[in-house]
């Protein structure tokens, strides 16, 4: 039988070290993984310069097809497993639809059909425009907003709005009336989008978040913004024009920076993110004056407690709050609890956790959204602490 | 899952099976590794890739039941081999390339195995640790490890003496600093 692999590995591992930190490989004891014979070969190999070249010429060759490799390989098996499993959901769902559709039909077949449209609305991206209609974006779609007199003033690109248009196109003329002018933009869970401000100022939302803006800033007056849920701000530098986020009862105050505000209504906090820059932190009731700031450092993340109306800072890792900007989930030393919350908004799914000592563990791990299913996630945690969960349509319990 | 730092023990002989990404990080770590290898038996990069491509389809369909880091590597090194070894004694192959019966019995053995594995492993940490290097630092250090001499490699590269000695420092510096770390990372990629 095999020798023990692990040994074998360890020697590995020595062994690119000591070369790596130019020791002498030759120097080292091998006797305990290795007999004569092997040592020798081992030892020649790693010292000849040809043995390197060639492998070096062969890893390109393999490096070149690497990723058309696995996209083959991912097709006949990742996809190819979750292609079946969903034909089945698919082809049972149909058949219920189709019952359900018989029975509805010649059950109540003339009743008015409006209980639909709420549960649409909760499943798509949309704007609220000024005059008080609703838009539905999808996001493969390029769409122009034009204001009341027929300007353009708001472009979207696929999974991205631009308000930049209307600031450049045109002098003054139309300031005073656009001034009262808001749209609101909402992203419903399992999805983000993003958002360029009149004045350049970038906003990434992250899933299950709104956000209400003049549909153009007006010179002179202070940038504000309305927000809930959770959003990326890099904000266009404009001396005179502090850029402000209202959120709850919490008011942030910035000149140009960059940070990530997270307000959901179901948080016991609204925490500030501060990656560059500085901005303030004030309770909206207040009146915006110095002395009622908490200023933020760089680095820092200001914790307001929505009951106790106070405010802590505390220094963060920032990579962490910003990771969903890139798709990934971060969690470090995460109440489960709490991380339920954050998965169930991504994956647009509600989780149901019955079992209250794992809801008080802690956890860190990193996810990434693209790749990984709801279900991959959940088997991870499975396997740090043993539970058992069952899924049902969107409903995930966990005992 | 990737964990950065798991607070919780990992409960002794709990079995896993790969979830996508862990599959695609194991597809990324070995894939280039296990087709190095395979070559060494076959001495047919092409055919190697296939070897390696089935067996991956192999893990993912079984959906075998892993219990360590190690039990996942040292599945793919030794289903490699075995289905290497197949392929050379096949008759189809066989009337192909006319390798004696000593050559395949060599490559029969634990020796050349465990030869031919370290070696692998070896070259994928050196590798992966230069890859994480600043690209002036790489090129430096690749040449260095081909055995080229300073001089040789600021005439290669049209750079000063001066500079490749700095960018060396630079270059070790960093790889000291970051190589517990990073060999340690690597090999705890699938412990949850």
């Amino acid at each position: 039988m095999l020798r023990d692999f692990g040994k074998l590995m360890e020697l590995a591992k020595r062994l690119a070290r000591t070369i790596l930190l130019r020791g002498r490989v030759d120097k080292m004891d091998t006797s305990q993984e290795l007999n004569q014979d092997e040592r020798e070969y081992i030892m020649r190999k790693l010292a000849e310069p040809s043995h390197w070249l060639e492998r070096s010429r062969l890893k390109k060759d393999v490096d070149e097809t690497h990723a058309k490799d696995w996209e083959k390989l991912k097709a006949t098996t990742v996809n190819d497993s979750k292609l079946r499993y969903l034909g089945t959901v698919v082809k049972i769902a149909a058949v219920f639809a189709g019952i359900a559709g018989c029975t509805y039909f010649f059950l109540i077949g003339n009743y008015p059909k409006d209980g639909n449209d709420s549960s649409i609305k909760q499943e798509s991206i949309t704007l609220e425009l000024e005059n008080g209609s609703v838009e539905k974006l999808t996001k493969s779609d390029n769409r122009q907003f034009k204001n009341s007199k027929g300007k353009v003033v708001g472009l979207q690109n696929a999974d991205q709005l631009d308000y930049t248009q209307g600031e450049t196109q045109d002098g003054s003329i139309d300031d005073s009336n656009e001034s009262k002018v808001y749209h609101k933009l909402t992203v419903p869970y399992g999805k983000t989008f993003q958002l360029v401000l009149s004045d350049g100022t970038q906003v990434q939302l992250n899933a299950g978040t709104s956000l209400k803006y003049p549909v153009r800033f007006v010179k002179g007056e202070n940038r504000e913004v309305f927000m809930e849920g959770e959003a990326f701000f890099d904000v266009q530098k404009k001396q005179k024009q502090p850029f402000i986020v209202n959120t709850d009862n919490l008011g942030i105050q910035v000149l140009g920076t960059q940070f990530v505000v997270s307000s959901y209504p179901e948080d016991a906090y609204i925490n500030t993110v501060l990656l560059e820059g500085s901005v303030g932190l004030y309770k909206s009731s207040r009146k915006r004056n110095g002395e009622e700031h908490t200023i933020l450092e760089p680095g820092f993340m200001g914790e307001w407690n929505k009951e106790e109306e106070n405010i802590s800072v505390k220094e963060v890792d920032t990579s962490i709050h910003t990771a969903w900007t890139k798709g990934r989930m971060v969690f470090s030393h995460m109440k489960f609890k709490d991380i339920i919350k954050k998965l169930a908004r991504w994956y647009n799914v509600s989780i149901t956790n019955n079992n209250a000592q794992l809801g008080e563990e802690t956890f860190t791990a990193t996810f990434d959204v693209k790749i990984e299913s709801m279900e991959d996630i959940l088997e991870s945690f499975k396997r740090n602490y043993g539970f058992h969960y069952d899924i049902e349509n969107n409903q995930i319990n966990i005992y | 899952m990737y964990s950065l730092n798991n607070p919780l023990k990992l409960k002794a002989n709990k079995t896993y099976r790969l979830t996508t990404k862990e599959y695609k990080v194991l597809f990324d770590t070995h894939h280039v590794s296990l087709c190095l290898f395979c070559n060494r038996y076959l001495n047919d990069l092409e055919m190697a890739k296939d070897v390696v491509q089935e067996i991956f389809i192999k893990v993912w369909n079984q959906k075998t039941v892993f219990k360590s880091k190690h039990t996942v590597r040292s599945y793919l090194y030794t289903a490699v081999k075995n289905r290497s070894l197949d392929v050379l004694k096949s008759k189809r192959y066989k009337s192909k390339c006319d390798l004696s019966v000593e050559a395949i019995q060599s490559m029969e053995t634990d020796s050349f195995f465990s030869s031919e594995l370290v070696l692998q492993e070896t070259a994928r940490l050196v590798d992966d640790a230069v890859d994480t290097l600043p690209l002036r630092c790489k090129k430096i250090i690749k040449l260095s490890l081909l055995g080229y001499k300073n001089g040789e490699i600021a005439n290669e590269l049209k750079i000063t003496l001066n500079t490749v000695k700095a960018q060396k420092k630079i270059a070790y510096r960093k790889l000291r600093f970051q190589l517990r770390e990073h060999i340690a990372l690597m090999a705890h990629i699938f412990l949850p």
